[in-house]
This record gives C-alpha cells, sequence and structure tokens, in this order.
C-alpha cells in the first residue's frame, strides 16, 4: 500500500482521502506478460538456428559476432526500457476521490500530463460501465461523473470495481449537499428570519 | 577497405547513452510526481538489474575481441558455417 494513500500532492489540511484508485491490475499485467514473451524471442530465435545446424559456429573475432551480441543487448535493453515506460505510465495515473474534490491524473507518455479537479458539490449524475468478459470476470470498468463545471464529463478509466466507486462518490456529494443545507438552516435559525449565505 | 573493430562500439554506445537518457527521464517522473512509493522502487531496483546483467554480459562476451584490430570491409561477415545448410555428417 502506498504511502501517498494517505496522502497526495496538493492535498489540503482538512481534506481527508475517500478513495484512491489506479487502473486495474490486469492493465498492469499486461505488459508485465509482454515483458515475459519479448525476453524469450531471442533464445526461441537462437533454439531454430541451432536445430537447423547443431555445427553452426561463430568466429568470436568476426565482425559478424560483435553486430550479434550487439543487437541482442540492444533488443533486451529497448524491452527493459519499454516495459520501465509503460510502468510509469501506469503508475502515474490514478484518480482521488476526497470529501472535497475528485481530482483525475492522466499521464500520457513523459511528457504529456493532465491534471483535473471537481469540487464534489459540481458532481450531477454519476455511472459505471463495464464491457466485455474480461472487465465482467475481473469486476473493473469506468466511471463516468456528469458535472455542472467547466469540463462536463470526467472519466475514471478501468479501475477496479467501479459500481462501488460510483456508489461512494454519490455518498460523498449528498453528504456534501447535506451539510451545506445545515448551514443554511443554521444561518436560518441564528438570525430568525431568511437570511442569504454569504457566497 | 579495413575497418577497424572498435567502429562497431560507436553506434552501440550512443544507443546505450539514449536509453540510459530516457531511464533518467522514467525515474524523474517517478520521484518528482510524488509516487516514488514501494512499487516505484521495486520496478526501478528491476530495471537497473537487469539492465546491469546485460550490459555485463555484454561485456563479457566481448572482452577477448581484439578491438583495435581491422577487418576488412570485404569479408566483414565472415567466420560463420553456413546456417542453411543442413550438416552432412549423419
Amino acid at each position: 500500500m502506498s504511502l501517498f494513500h494517505h496522502h497526495f500532492p496538493g492535498q489540503r489540511p482538512n481534506e481527508t482521502i475517500v478513495l484512491f484508485l489506479r487502473r486495474h491490475w490486469i492493465i498492469a499485467f499486461a505488459f508485465v506478460f509482454r515483458l515475459f514473451i519479448m525476453m524469450l524471442i531471442p533464445p526461441i530465435i537462437a533454439g531454430v538456428i541451432y536445430l537447423i545446424n547443431p555445427d553452426i559456429e561463430i568466429d568470436q573475432t568476426s565482425g559478424l559476432y560483435i553486430l550479434v551480441i550487439e543487437l541482442v543487448s540492444i533488443y533486451y535493453l529497448s524491452t527493459f526500457l519499454v516495459y520501465l515506460h509503460s510502468f510509469v505510465d501506469y503508475h502515474l495515473d490514478f484518480w482521488v476521490v476526497t470529501n472535497q474534490r475528485i481530482i483525475s491524473i492522466e499521464q500520457n507518455g513523459l511528457f504529456n500530463r493532465t491534471i483535473a479537479e471537481l469540487h464534489v458539490e459540481k458532481v450531477q449524475d454519476v455511472s459505471s460501465a463495464v464491457k466485455g468478459k474480461i472487465q465482467t470476470f475481473l469486476n473493473y470498468g469506468h466511471v463516468y461523473i456528469q458535472t455542472a463545471g467547466a469540463i462536463e464529463k470526467f472519466s475514471f478509466d478501468e479501475v477496479p470495481n467501479p459500481s462501488h466507486v460510483a456508489k461512494v462518490i454519490l455518498q460523498v456529494h449528498d453528504r456534501m449537499t447535506q451539510q451545506g443545507e445545515f448551514k443554511q438552516h443554521q444561518t436560518h435559525t441564528e438570525h430568525g428570519h431568511t437570511a442569504t449565505p454569504q457566497r | 577497405m579495413d575497418i577497424p573493430l572498435y567502429i562497431f562500439l560507436i553506434p552501440y554506445g550512443a544507443i546505450i547513452i539514449f536509453i540510459a537518457v530516457w531511464s533518467l527521464f522514467c525515474f524523474y517522473h517517478l520521484v518528482k510526481f510524488g509516487f516514488f512509493d514501494f512499487v516505484g522502487r521495486l520496478n526501478a531496483l528491476l530495471f537497473i538489474g537487469l539492465c546491469v546483467i546485460v550490459i555485463g554480459l555484454t561485456i563479457f562476451l566481448l572482452k577477448n575481441v581484439p578491438w583495435l584490430e581491422s577487418i576488412s570491409s570485404d569479408t566483414l561477415l565472415p567466420g560463420i558455417t553456413d546456417v542453411f545448410d543442413p550438416p552432412t555428417n549423419y
């Protein structure tokens, strides 16, 4: 569990995290699996060549030997780099629901980062979608938030248990709304007449 | 035309430098955006460990190459028995 599950960059002093979400682990598994497959390719090719001609030999002082070793080395290093890049892309995408805001941080490549923020009071409608066999079996999908803000639709992509996430967001919104009504009622009671709350 | 064997190290070195710089960008992003947590550190260590193994093996396999010697451009790719000729000594 990340230390930052209890704190995230930009968190306000009186703000508590209700949900901290990343994409479902199956997304990470896909590029881990791809890494393993890519690592197996050069030994498989070497095995096939050896099967075709078991007597094959390469002079260790020849240009071909140097080229083969360097190409295999570059192939593996590039494979690891692609894995690291995919991991960073996955790890830096997250969504936070707090008692005040909904924050979406999405990393698209290394030099493209989108941060969007929405106040919970501006949530109008929340829906979830689970599409396909894999999403159904593993219970992950998308959450869509209709807002009254500048960004009309927020979305959480490929998050686990999307229906529960949608429910929690609505609960947080309802709680904020009730607190707002409570503060209005308090103002009305204190002044003994209808008073417009200060905005 | 004679080609010194150390010529093969130049493009290899350039690619290694590119991979190193790109990796540094990845680590920078992991640390800067505040999520260099256990999983981030584990993957970073895994990446560095695997790269060290690959580069170490490359150095080991290439350490006996006489880099200062030259080969002729006409005979750039000798030294290999023909891959597609089946063995005749059954």
